[in-house]
């Protein structure tokens, strides 16, 4: 059935459903399967179950993707970071924007008409308490309804015709700094969703509610007792080294902290529906400062396979123990099915903030390749992939009594939020990379009386491989069984978003500076590019209407001068240096928000 | 006349280690004392002259016979910017171990203090005290202050997450300047939202003396210590800081420090501020 699939080279998505009729399961989302089984719709922000992120389709190739042109466009009516995409269903598109997290419905047969809207009143408040911008990842599909969130907490499923709220649940307190920027992820009849707030020592969670009534069915901690973060019997059996259930989740802190510990989850999920298992990333412990908090810090900084069912833990693989440059493990899993020594082989791959490329066994966490994105990186001198430990390189560290220069990646990961692609015939994945470095000086300034002021000066600039030493960005082509690279489009700003992969041998992604660009899948070559109003930080996205193939992507930049705040680089008076990318961008776009099509 | 005030000061630096009698010189033509002060740091200063440090600096102009001007900062982590720019010439309230001015002399000395309510006689004065260590024994500190640092060594400071996360708006401390009102910890204590308070004394001494609930402030005992011996102090100097290298001023300060002593000692005592004496 497997091979069929990858013979035959359609998206992940669909041979995601082909293993689903198989496998004969009866509670799915009939009506989320059956959208994900139309070739066209785009119902899914990570592509499908599998989180490849790419797509069938193909009128939109090689040889006339230099012909393509702006079909339409829609103003959110809102600035602000907007991450994520667009949803197609039918002939009906939902586009979602940054904060106050609107809603819009549009019917593609007219799309200079709304047909619906949904704009929440949001107590202003709750801004304030985000870390990092106001973004928004996007929405999601199932049951005949769109299912949003709202930063201030609140989960929704609005009825896809006409809007009607079926229900709201308040998920997460913005009262105690905890919201909500994920996009939901639904499968079977459950909806996942997680906080964000680590920064304000929110304990993370994962939260399914039913798809129906917006229930909460079980929650899964990310810090804590075993049976808060649920971790099966026989957690990890396959690989006791990674740490077994013997109360982890409070033995590797100090007293109590773990019940500040952080650890939230705000990315990507991704589900094997023949397993049942779905998968996604913990974050980063808090508080930041890690002196406070001695220890692995379990189980923050983890990838995780859970029964999408119960909740409960099959296995669990800590990246970065102690995690002193918040790596926050949150990325995109993305589930492919390649032989690994001669032998078909179930696999999630995850390139990790901390700029390593993890390929897993999604089926018991067996851990197959654990390599370097770019030769950069030196926070880590290895992988181990026996213990499967990271080496560290102390020079590299940012301890509160060190002061380290040269270090890569910095604090913003060789790889953020994007979602990356995967083509399937060539298996291949397609990944939006930064390559930025930072030097760290911690300092501790007294105020009054032995109060202090802590935090640490950052400097950060270009990594050191780039063409000119000016990029600060790439996309990279790499075998998800052995980690190297096939060929490398550098960037002078990141492609924050991540990338899609169409089946015409196209990929597509956004920039930083509002480029949307069209590269040959083979070597890389740039064949097409558009300069939207404001720069891109969301990922692409395809879909056919009435025969025509389209590519849509979200344009307003944020996000990125977000992440330099939680560093407080935007204060030219603390002398930080602020990040030079930001400085730099601001020459190139400003800030909008939106959405662009393009077409043949 | 900006620029003239600056080449003024610059003749100053330019001839400091020379003689006294250039300094005096120049003092006569330096009729300005440019203060660095808080814009909004009551109980310390604000801009309209209510704190303490403002009658100090008041009485500092009297007695050297110049002006006083405020030069106001409101992020209190480059407290020492304003100095080293050359825009003021003297910081009030500073540590005297801060690394980055030139103290004087101290000018007066006390300590962290627990504030509580008289009538539910909390009988608290050392960090080794039985009830500190009670899970439901509520106590705020101001953030990154020696209190936080005990609440840690005790354990009890994940107790407490929640009250730091709230009086600092939910807003990290790292990098960043997060202005906490020190009348918000003492209201807490009057309106028994919290137990107790560990502030330093000149933060909370008018506020506890006007609170309309009787409440006392008790000095710390200078015995806490962190579980590897480490003393974390409880009882400090104040100095004033100038600019590294401003011998001169600096001569010229602890000389009013010197002088006027009872005069200072009369702001900080209406303050309501428990002195502790100067070695």
């Amino acid at each position: 059935m497997r091979g069929k699939t990858t013979r035959v080279g359609i998206g992940a998505a669909v041979s995601g459903l082909f293993i689903l009729a198989a496998a004969g399961l009866a509670h799915a989302d009939a009506a989320l399967d059956k959208s994900l089984a139309t070739s066209g719709n785009w119902p899914v922000q990570t592509g499908g179950y599998y989180s490849q992120h790419n797509s069938p389709l193909s009128q939109i190739n090689k040889s006339n993707v230099k012909n393509v042109k702006a079909a339409w466009s829609f103003s959110t009516g809102v600035l602000n970071g907007h991450e994520g995409a667009p949803l197609v269903i039918g002939d009906m598109m939902y586009v979602h924007s940054a904060f106050p997290n609107n809603t819009y419905a549009i019917n593609l047969n007219d799309p200079g008409k709304i047909v619906w809207q949904h704009k929440p009143k949001q107590d202003a408040s709750t801004k304030a308490v985000m870390c990092c911008d106001v973004v928004d990842r996007g929405l999601a599909y199932g049951d005949g309804s769109i299912i949003k969130k709202q930063a201030n907490g609140h989960v929704l499923s609005l009825d896809a015709k006409t809007g009607k709220t079926n229900w709201e649940v308040e998920v997460c307190d913005p009262k105690v700094g905890s919201t909500l920027t994920q996009a939901p992820f639904v499968a079977k009849d459950t909806v996942l969703m997680g906080c964000s707030g680590a920064e304000l020592g929110v304990r993370g969670a994962v939260n399914a509610l039913d798809l129906k009534t917006g229930e909460l069915k079980w929650r899964a901690f990310a810090t804590g007792p075993d049976d808060e973060v649920r971790l099966a019997k026989d957690f990890n059996s396959a690989n006791p080294h990674y740490g077994t259930a013997t109360g982890l989740g409070t033995k590797t802190w100090e007293g109590d902290a773990w019940k500040i510990g952080g650890g939230t989850n705000w990315g990507w999920y991704a589900y094997d529906p023949k397993l049942n298992l779905f998968y996604y990333g913990s974050g980063n412990p808090a508080p930041w400062n890690e002196t406070m908090r001695p220890g692995d810090n379990k189980w923050t900084m983890t990838i995780w396979g859970r029964d999408l069912d119960t909740g409960m833990a099959k296995w669990g693989y800590q990246k970065t123990p102690h995690d002193e440059w918040d790596f926050a493990g949150v990325n995109q899993m993305v589930l492919t099915d390649q032989p690994v020594k001669g032998k078909m082989t179930p696999l999630l791959s995850h390139i990790d903030r901390n700029g390593i490329l993890y390929t897993l066994n999604r089926e018991n966490g067996n851990l197959i390749v654990a390599e370097k994105v770019d030769p950069a990186v030196n926070v880590f001198k290895k992988v181990d992939l026996k213990t499967g430990t990271p080496v560290r390189d102390p020079e590299f560290s940012t301890r509160m009594d060190h002061k380290g220069t040269n270090i890569c990646p910095s604090a913003m990961g060789f790889h953020n939020q994007g979602v990356d692609s995967y083509d399937p015939e060539s298996r291949t994945l397609y990944a939006g990379l930064n390559h930025i470095c930072m030097d760290w000086e911690p300092f501790m300034l007294p105020y009054r009386a032995g109060q202090f002021f802590v935090g640490a000066t950052l400097a950060m600039y270009p990594g050191p491989n780039g063409p000119t030493k000016k990029e600060m960005g790439q996309v990279r082509a790499f075998d998800l069984t052995t980690g190297k690279a096939k060929w490398t489009k550098w960037e002078k700003f990141a492609a924050w978003g991540g990338t899609l992969y169409t089946k015409g041998g196209l990929v597509w992604y956004a920039t930083l500076d509002g480029y949307l660009k069209a590269l040959d899948n083979k070597d890389g070559k740039e064949l097409w590019n558009f300069k939207m109003p404001s720069g891109g930080i969301g990922s692409p996205m395809t879909y056919s209407f009435k025969g025509k193939q389209y590519v849509g992507s979200m344009y307003g930049v944020g996000g990125w001068p977000g992440v330099g705040l939680v560093f407080d680089l935007t204060d030219p008076s603390a002398g930080l240096g602020a990040v030079g990318a930001f400085k730099e961008l601001q020459h190139h776009t400003q800030m909008g928000g939106g959405l662009m099509v393009f077409g043949l | 006349m900006q620029i003239l005030k600056s080449k003024f000061y610059k003749l100053g630096l330019n001839i400091l280690v020379m003689s006294i009698a250039c300094l005096s010189a120049t003092q006569s033509f330096a009729a300005d004392l440019n203060v660095c002060a808080g814009k909004n740091e009551l109980p310390f200063s604000n801009e309209a002259k209510e704190g303490f440090e403002n009658d100090i600096a008041a009485l500092l102009g009297k007695a050297m016979n110049r002006k006083v001007n405020f030069v106001w900062w409101s992020n209190a982590m480059h407290i020492d910017k304003d100095l080293k720019e050359n825009k003021c010439d003297v910081l009030l309230g500073a540590d005297a171990n801060d690394p980055r001015i030139l103290a004087t002399n101290p000018y007066y000395k006390t300590g962290y203090v627990f504030v509580t309510r008289v009538d539910r006689e909390i009988d608290i004065d050392s960090w080794d005290h039985p009830y500190l260590k009670e899970r439901n024994f509520r106590i705020g500190v101001m953030p990154d202050s020696p209190g936080k640092n005990m609440l840690l060594q005790i354990n009890r400071f994940d107790d407490m997450f929640d009250y730091f996360t709230e009086i600092q708006n939910f807003q990290s401390t790292r990098n960043r300047y997060i202005r906490v009102e020190p009348s918000r910890l003492v209201n807490d204590v009057a309106t028994q939202y919290i137990h107790a308070a560990m502030l330093w004394a000149p933060e909370a001494a008018r506020y506890v003396r006007d609170s309309k609930v009787p409440l006392k402030m008790t000095l710390v005992k200078d015995n806490a210590k962190k579980s590897n011996g480490e003393k974390i102090p409880m009882h400090y100097e104040v100095v004033m800081g100038v600019k590294k290298g401003n011998e001169s001023l600096k001569a010229e300060l602890n000389k009013v420090i010197e002088s006027k002593r009872s005069e200072i000692d009369a702001i900080l005592k209406h303050e309501g501020i428990p002195l502790l004496p100067l070695n």
